[in-house]
């Protein structure tokens, strides 16, 4: 995926990142790195911070406090060569809604500095590549929700950024819709364009990030991929249904052994949190041991929305 | 410049945008304001429909009492220089209204990330503007000559008419496009600017002469600006019995004036504007 780059090629780099709104502070010291051709996702609920910091990295606002660079480019001293690299598509889909889809994405192109012919060709191309061909002529404001995003996309995708933003880009979608788009964020991905995206669901930044950051009240509460935040705060357990309802307490001993703690989660099954891979291999040489018949084994994680609530909870009670 | 070591850096690293391209982005944009014209011609309404509706019903309501109080005793030939005075500055709120949803809808986001001068989305409106403005004149004034309105001076003093009074609309598109970069929607820049304008409209000689009003009316009718523009109107389209006075020199006067105010102020809240 990052091979087209050379290693340690950082697309979005951002420190210390700062801006407030009167009183409010909308996003407190931010430290970020987007490597070349990955997927970021910011994860976070409503007013936590990720529009403003899209709305930062896309020039559209000027940060308080910290820098950021997208491209190697400083996004105030730099704005306009930034600008030549990036695509944006925003939480509310900007189509001209008077225009039809072909005249939005032409009118684009034009801006970008295409040939009146070129920006044709591209335009159709889009339109193709979206799906939209046969609505084309028609205006925006016929388009259904999922029409009207594919079109901001196309939009934002004229000028072949490098660097592509994309701000709660499935919110209101049906998941038919939101699957398409994720196979699209896919294949932008696959060919070496690097994704920064923002959602409020879980679902959708474990299917398409490679490194997710939640984010609450302008600030990161967790960093890192899918797996490792639900390792990192749910943890792992594992689980055992004994064949014999007679070697429960036997299993139970044997857990609390081996792993620490133990508890019986359901009539007949008990578990135990695991904190690293050996542990299940010593757990299940432990009961070998013993002799006892298994008849269900499970380890489980937890969801990454129960990661989510844990987060947001423990910051609310500090 | 700083060296760029990012292998995904823009080849053009220039913070300029060239005169050309800003022509060209603009052409785009206009281009854009057009075809949403086309696609919505109820747009037009304001002022197409609007100084029809007031013709008719001041021509043929009002008119056959209002005959005796005018200048000549021709009301529609009074009235017709005033519905242009009314189209050309009410017709002037609708590009305040037009940068205000660019705003509001987002479409200011789209264009501020792309690599244009942020002016372009601006100047585009106000060419728009004008185009618009020069279109419903022509209706307006075909509708005039269909009712029996006859242009008794010449053609080039009518088109000085019309080119004062766009010029007084462009003065009015300033003022629109201040607010429009001010309020927080659509609607309240109509609203503002409405309010602004319709006391203007009323108390001004557009409808009947300020010799009718009461006295401490008349005071604010003869300085109000849509006043001095009819009657100025009136001579270059009419002459005959309206004087041209000092009309059109304090007209432009306005008209320069309000741009002087109002399109710094303009560029300057745009400009800053999130």
């Amino acid at each position: 995926m990052t091979s087209d780059y050379p290693p340690n090629e950082i697309a979005v780099q951002v420190d210390g990142l700062v801006k407030r709104f009167g009183e409010q502070t909308a996003v407190d010291h931010i430290d970020l790195a987007v490597p070349a051709g990955s997927v970021f996702g910011l994860l976070g609920p409503n007013g936590a911070g990720k529009t403003t910091i899209v709305r930062m990295l896309a020039t559209l606002l000027r940060p308080d406090g910290g820098t950021a660079l997208v491209a190697g480019l400083d996004v105030v001293k730099h704005a306009q060569a930034v600008r030549r690299v990036i695509g944006l598509t925003g939480q509310f889909a900007a189509v001209d809604e008077a225009l039809s889809g072909y005249e939005n994405i032409y009118m684009i192109g034009r801006l970008l500095d295409l040939p009146p012919a070129e920006a044709k060709r591209r335009a159709r191309q889009l339109l193709v590549t979206f799906g939209l061909e046969e609505d084309g002529k028609k205006i925006a404001k016929q388009y259904s929700g999922g029409m009207r995003r594919r079109l901001d996309l196309a939009a934002s995708l004229v000028g072949r950024p490098k660097v592509l933003f994309l701000d709660e880009p499935t919110t209101g979608l049906d998941p038919a819709r939101r699957n398409d788009l994720w196979d699209i964020v896919r294949e932008l991905s696959e060919s070496g364009t690097t994704v920064l995206l923002t959602t409020q669901y879980m679902e959708e930044a474990e299917a398409l990030a490679q490194d997710i950051a939640v984010m609450d009240k302008g600030r990161f509460i967790a960093r890192g991929t899918a797996e490792e935040l639900k390792v990192k705060v749910a943890g792992r357990s594992v689980r055992l249904r004994p064949a014999a309802a007679a070697d429960l307490p036997v299993l139970r001993d044997v857990l609390l052994e081996v792993l620490g703690a133990a508890d019986e989660v359901a009539p007949g099954t008990v578990g135990g949190p695991v904190a690293d891979d050996t542990q299940v291999t010593a757990l299940l040489r432990a009961i070998a041991a013993k002799d006892i018949a298994i008849a269900d084994i499970s380890t489980v994680t937890a969801s990454l929305d129960e990661v989510f609530l844990t987060l947001t909870e423990k910051k609310e009670d500090n | 410049m700083a060296a760029v070591t990012s292998s995904i850096a823009p080849t053009n690293l220039s913070e300029r945008t060239s005169f050309r391209s800003t022509l060209r982005h603009t052409g785009a944009l206009i281009r854009r304001n057009l075809l949403s014209t086309k696609a919505t011609p109820e747009e037009l309404m304001d002022v197409t429909f609007f100084p029809i509706i007031m013709t008719v019903m001041f021509t043929y309501v009002f008119g056959g009492a209002m005959k005796a109080t005018v200048p000549g005793g021709d009301y529609l030939e009074y009235l017709i220089p005033g519905i242009f005075v009314q189209m050309l500055s009410f017709g002037s709120i609708g590009v305040g209204i037009k940068l205000n949803s660019d705003f509001d809808k987002g479409m200011m986001d789209r264009f501020r990330s792309l690599p244009i001068a942020r002016t372009s989305v601006l100047s585009a409106h106000l060419v728009s503007s004008v185009l618009r403005l020069l279109l419903a004149s022509m209706i307006t004034f075909t509708v005039a000559t269909c009712l029996g309105f006859r242009v008794h001076t010449n053609v080039f003093e009518f088109l000085a008419g019309i080119a004062l009074l766009l010029g007084l609309g462009f003065g009015v598109s300033w003022l629109s496009l201040f607010i429009g970069t001010k309020v927080r929607s659509p609607q309240a820049v109509q609203g503002v600017m409405q309010v602004a304008l319709f006391p203007l409209m009323f108390c001004s000689s557009i409808f009947s002469s300020v010799q009718t009003m009461p006295g401490w009316l008349q005071a604010f009718a003869k300085v109000n600006p849509l006043t001095t523009a009819a009657d100025g109107a009136r001579a270059l389209m009419v002459g005959g019995p309206n004087t041209m006075g000092n009309s059109v020199w304090i007209t432009l006067a306005w008209a320069v004036g309000m741009s002087v105010v109002f399109a710094p102020l303009a560029l300057r809240a745009y400009n800053r504007h999130d």
